[in-house]
């Protein structure tokens, strides 16, 4: 890809994502460092949170807008598509933190205990590998993108933008380290809805 | 070939799909030499398109009603219009689950926020227990046809069929499935000499009075959508707004500092879905570039030779499809391989939308993974088994249901046509 060869990127983020996942694990062992983390993870679902806030409000004004004053701001729709983008990395955090994604688990679930978590184990290591390879390739395209200097609305530059993807995809790839050093799922948070 | 192998291994073992699909895409176009880029392009595709902006709002609107007293005046209100029918109640269980799975897109909330308040009203009545258990267990899924169901969208994301003709297609087929399964109610009441209500003019005003607000909700929708005044996206926004004042400032239901949470909590499974569908919108790619939906076709073509039994085959495919895999994934990962080798086959890709659905409707509720089954078992207690066993005379009613969709296709499009929907 000319600007880091993709094998010394990956070298390096592994290492990185290791080194997080592993420091994670020990500041969630001392008072303190649980307080942090479990308000970094109240932040992240405040983020999360705020994201739709502003796609329902932004997208009813719009309707007000259009229908009422016949008008409009060509800026809401395509800021309203990269909230869009923004929910689904952000929401694929939060789900990766409660071990909500989506599997075809239909093997591991028949398992006994010890070759469930050697399955655990190797099915997360996999998709913290993945999430790397991932974000090195979206790293590729907002480079394209700053070097074109695209922009999406109002003048903000498409890349930045699209750095979402990394970012999560890389707290993404800490997390899925974390579960596989963890190895026990744990235990699960109530539902909504389920009053 | 290797690659292909282990991946498929890793995701048995229970890696997430989102990064199943990825490593598939990942490794195909590294085979091909091409540049990675093209998967992280694929992935912004996602700020791409209006329509999946839909798919939150709809979402946080169903999560909405789920943690309100929405479903409780929702059966009060079917109970006072449909409790004196024979097998009433258990009318009234298909009808609210059906509109509830239409709104919160068959996630296992109906079954958790309905379902529970069913269970003692029809066991109260002396319906079978396990007829009463197969009932709210496959119900979970019934009203996936409905607008404005989650799956549809996606369907007509992926397969790039007008989601207002999917809906509107949906319709007849849907009423069907709730038909046939109310008159095995109702059997299943006379049978039993099971009491009857008798229609109180007295109680069903007052039901509806308590539900005057939340009741127009699914008209309006409807109404909307098949109108085809309001688009999609128009209409979500709508419907969650509504949704808010009303359960919020009217009802006062849901307090506003537990609107942070519900909001949060209606997009991880939001965003679940997303990070499949960008990873699936690259694998899609690869499948174009490498010609693989065309290959299908013509392999296909030697063995099956008319559309009547490519329609079997298809079904009994998407049956195992339906039990190996939830509907999100299904739809992302299989529809873009089918679509155009059932169009080769001359399948109207409407009318392949609703064989698809429904076929994954019943695989909700079958072994090994279907969701219904688990979440039914968890809310009553009971084992997956026996959950799974009550369920089977359901679901032999669903299959009927199936064959007669796939086979009169006219089911389904009758409506689109008579409505002229684009």
């Amino acid at each position: 890809m000319g600007w880091v060869e993709g094998r010394t990127f990956f070298f390096a983020a592994a290492i990185a994502v290791a080194i997080a996942a592993v420091g994670a694990a020990s500041i969630e062992r001392t008072r303190a460092g649980r307080a942090l983390v479990g308000a970094l993870h109240a932040a992240e679902a405040g983020f999360l949170a705020l994201l739709l806030a502003i796609l329902l409000v932004l997208s009813f004004t719009q309707i007000i807008l259009r229908n009422v004053a016949h008008t409009g701001f060509v800026w809401i729709d395509p800021l309203l598509r990269h909230v869009l983008l923004w929910i689904g990395f952000v929401g694929g955090a939060v789900a990766t933190r409660r071990e909500a994604h989506i599997s075809v688990d239909a093997l591991s679930r028949y398992l006994p205990p010890g070759p469930r978590r050697a399955a655990r184990i190797l099915s997360r290591l996999f998709a913290a590998a993945i999430c790397i390879v991932l974000a090195y390739a979206v790293l590729g395209v907002m480079r394209d993108e700053a070097e074109m200097a695209t922009t999406a609305f109002l003048g903000v530059p498409v890349w930045v933008l699209q750095g979402i993807m990394p970012a999560t995809l890389l707290v993404m790839s800490v997390r899925f380290l974390g579960q596989a050093m963890r190895a026990e799922p744990p235990a699960p948070e109530p539902d909504a809805g389920a009053a | 070939m290797i690659a292909v192998v282990i991946i498929i291994l890793l995701a048995v073992l229970g890696a997430p799909l989102f990064a199943v699909l990825s490593a598939f895409a990942l490794a195909a176009f590294h085979a091909m030499q091409v540049d990675l880029r093209v998967v992280g392009i694929e992935m912004y595709r996602l700020a791409e398109n209006p329509l999946l902006i839909a798919i939150p709002m709809f979402t946080f609107a169903g999560y909405l009603l789920a943690e309100s007293g929405a479903p409780r005046r929702l059966v009060a209100l079917s109970r006072a219009f449909l409790g004196w029918l024979p097998g009433g109640l258990a009318c009234v269980a298909l009808l609210t689950c059906a509109l509830f799975t239409a709104f919160t897109g068959a996630s296992g909330v109906t079954i958790i926020a309905v379902g529970g308040l069913l269970l003692p009203a029809l066991r109260a009545e002396k319906y079978p227990e396990r007829f009463t258990y197969g009932l709210l267990t496959t119900s979970g899924s019934l009203g996936l046809l409905f607008a404005p169901s989650l799956p549809i969208i996606l369907y007509g994301y992926v397969a790039q069929v007008s989601i207002d003709k999917l809906y509107a297609a949906g319709f007849v087929p849907g009423v069907m499935l709730l038909v046939i399964l109310g008159a095995y109610a109702a059997r299943v009441s006379i049978r039993g000499n099971m009491p009857r209500t008798r229609f109180s003019r007295r109680e069903a005003l007052r039901a509806l009075r308590a539900a005057a607000w939340e009741a127009p909700l699914p008209l309006l929708v409807v109404g909307g959508i098949y109108g085809g005044k309001v688009t999609l996206t128009e209409a979500a926004s709508a419907t969650a707004m509504y949704t808010l004042f009303v359960e919020v400032c009217i009802y006062r239901d849901v307090r506003p500092r537990d609107l942070p949470r519900i909001l949060t909590e209606s997009m991880v499974l939001v965003g679940a879905i997303l990070v499949i569908l960008a990873a699936a919108l690259g694998l899609t790619n690869y499948f174009i570039t490498a010609e693989v939906p065309q290959r299908l076709f013509e392999w296909t073509q030697q063995y099956i030779g008319d559309r009547g039994l490519f329609l079997v085959i298809l079904n009994l495919f998407l049956l195992v499809v339906g039990c190996l895999m939830d509907i999100f994934s299904a739809i992302l990962v299989v529809v873009p391989l089918i679509a155009p080798v059932a169009a080769g086959y001359g399948v109207d890709p409407v009318h392949l939308g609703i064989i698809f659905l429904t076929n994954l409707e019943i695989g909700y509720s079958t072994p090994p993974v279907g969701l219904n089954l688990f979440i039914a078992a968890l809310r009553f207690r009971r084992s997956v088994l026996e959950m799974t066993r009550a369920s089977l005379p359901f679901l032999g009613l669903y299959v009927l249901a199936l064959i007669v969709i796939t086979y009169v296709p006219a089911l389904s499009l009758w409506l689109v046509r008579l409505l002229g929907v684009r």
